[in-house]
């Protein structure tokens, strides 16, 4: 009976839990795998293979004709040395780090907020924010475009309105600006639901806590610093991880807002592949270069799960 | 009394606060408003005061650009690959994780790590190696290969959120439907696929909204104009010589709109479907 909360109650001893689950007989996991191989290779069909198929035309020059030269780790020699992929790729890093710090930052703010006792319609407020993550980053994309435009934008509208002529600029035409209006939009378009992923976390800490501290003279945002933060470490280890595996990510909204430009100044490293492959033709470097990001950001997920251990241990 | 004078301490607070979360939530969704908005105006008289609201009431805009995109077109193509790539992925992921739920077997860890492996993988940087594959093969512009894309892109989620639910379903049901003399196949479809119910809605919502919304994969798997989805088709509102505003807005309100109104009825399912899958992922 206890099995059911999993144990926690008693601690279950071993014997009993054994025979749950089945032991195998060789007749019976060939009906297993009847049932689950189709829907397995149906997978690796769709989405590993093609890793393997492109690992290995990594290694050539091929441009989609019907002659396929090897010409060895070339590729990859060029790739370490293309100025233009690691542009692509800082230009993820800058991403993140806005995003690490709008999104996670404004999500935290607004769940203290909409955790408050005072705030009312919390219901309304929760789905309305909620709201432009289901957007297609396609409409998000060209909506925004719209919303920058210096002629018919929103913001040039109110800039104006507010006598702050010299704060119009062609913000998705500026190299500078370019990326931090993009994030603006990644940041508006998901920073619901980072925000109902914190508050989730919240309703899990033990509201007697803050009752206390609440009780000795703490402030709001005391409170929110020393005590609810801390204690939201595994729940902010989840959204760093998202972030970062959602920042590698991301190709259609600059597909559409700028495609990269002005120059090179948008270019994210799943869109550099994307124009090597399809515009210059050169499938075969073009898989290099996925390859190359398939790569950097296993890292980068290797690096911060071995950064979020180390915190972990230190407690 | 102490009561009392506490809260009137916080009224200035709570209205601060109050007005904070409404310009909070006004500014997400004020683009999508200005959208809705702007789509039943005149271009002319938008041209002239972008943030009004109409006076006129013009639907022009959308029969135009309806005529422009073939944009009926690609929200039937659209739904065509919801309700394939919804019915695979509920059916394979059912029964992937009742196997990996109930039954201890030889390669399991093996076949959930890869799984979970496509989970961690940054999708678009799968781009081009999927392309190569489909150009290989010859099955670039076949729907089948969107559909099985869609499929894959959706199971490692499916099957996280069906194993965690099965595992709570008490496993004397499926004991007392074998000793009822239940083949497999009964057991599953007749027993344990019907008390699903919650999990089979989430699942299906979450993965209707995320093909609705794809872009990516539809643009180099099928770039034929007749098989393109509804993202990729409101991209050739703006084509046209003389730009549009108010008709492209028009195009992007139809393609939006059945989102909206699944969010509007289930909007607590969607919020929890979505957050259960990211947290997951």
């Amino acid at each position: 009976m206890f099995e059911y909360f999993g144990g926690w109650m008693i601690p279950t001893p071993k014997i009993i839990k054994e025979p749950t689950m089945r032991s195998f007989e060789s007749k019976e996991v060939k009906t297993i795998y009847k049932f689950i191989l189709p829907w397995f290779i149906l997978f690796c069909f769709a989405l590993v293979i093609p890793i393997f198929t492109c690992l290995g035309i990594s290694f050539t020059s091929w441009r989609g004709g019907p002659k396929i030269n090897f010409n060895g780790i070339d590729n990859y020699v060029r790739l370490v040395q293309d100025a233009e992929f690691w542009n692509a790729f800082g230009n993820n890093l800058e991403l993140m780090a806005y995003l690490i710090v709008g999104q996670i930052g404004f999500a935290f703010v607004f769940a203290l907020m909409y955790n408050s006792k005072l705030v009312r319609f919390k219901e309304l407020h929760r789905r309305l924010i909620f709201l432009p993550c289901l957007l297609a980053p396609a409409v998000v994309g060209m909506v925004w475009q719209l919303v920058y435009r210096i002629d018919i934008g929103i913001f040039a509208i109110l800039f104006r309105s507010l006598n702050l002529e010299n704060w119009i600029i062609p913000w998705l035409d500026s190299p500078k600006l370019v990326m931090p209006a993009i994030s603006i939009v990644l940041i508006w378009q998901y920073v619901g639901q980072y925000c109902l992923i914190i508050m989730a976390g919240m309703q899990n800490i033990n509201k007697s806590v803050l009752e206390a501290a609440e009780i000795d003279g703490t402030t709001a945002i005391q409170r929110a610093f020393y005590i609810v933060f801390p204690l939201l470490k595994s729940t902010i280890f989840v959204l760093l991880m998202l972030v970062i595996s959602g920042c590698m990510k991301l190709f259609d909204i600059f597909f559409i807002m700028t495609n990269g430009g002005p120059g090179n100044s948008s270019m994210v490293a799943v869109l550099y592949s994307y124009n090597l492959a399809f515009h210059s033709n050169k499938l075969g470097y073009g898989s290099t270069s996925a390859i190359g990001v398939v790569l950097l950001s296993f890292l980068l997920i290797i690096i911060m799960k071995q950064f979020t251990k180390r915190i972990a241990d230190e407690n | 009394m102490q009561m009392k004078t506490n809260q009137r301490r916080m009224l200035p607070a709570s209205i601060a606060l109050n007005v904070f979360c409404v310009v909070i939530s006004l500014i997400c969704i004020v683009p999508v408003l200005w959208m809705y908005v702007s789509s039943i105006r005149g271009n002319a008289s938008f041209m002239l005061n972008p943030i009004a609201f109409p006076k006129e009431f013009v639907i022009q805009n959308y029969v135009a650009a309806s005529r422009i995109s073939s944009i009926f077109m690609a929200m039937g193509n659209s739904t065509l690959y919801v309700i394939f790539s919804l019915v695979l992925v509920n059916i394979g992921a059912f029964i992937t994780s009742y196997f990996f739920s109930r039954y201890e077997f030889k390669g399991k860890n093996f076949i959930f790590s890869v799984y979970l492996a496509g989970m961690l993988i940054p999708l678009y940087a799968l781009m081009v190696p999927v392309f190569v594959q489909y150009k290989i093969l010859g099955l670039l512009n076949n729907r089948l290969a969107l559909v099985i894309t869609y499929f894959a892109m959706q199971m490692p989620l499916a099957i996280f959120l069906y194993r965690s639910f099965i595992d709570g379903v008490p496993r004397e049901l499926d004991d007392a439907a074998t000793i009822d003399g239940c083949s497999i196949v009964q057991r599953l479809s007749r027993i344990i696929f019907p008390l699903c119910r919650p999990i089979i809605g989430t699942i299906s919502i979450l993965t209707a909204i995320s093909v609705w919304n794809e872009f990516a994969f539809s643009v180099i798997l099928t770039p034929k104009t007749n098989l393109r989805t509804v993202a990729v088709a409101v991209r050739f509102f703006s084509s046209d010589i003389k730009v549009d505003y108010t008709l492209q807005f028009a195009g992007l309100c139809m393609v939006t709109l059945p989102i909206l109104l699944l969010y509007i009825a289930f909007s607590k399912e969607i919020m929890k479907g979505m957050i259960s899958g990211a947290v997951k992922g």
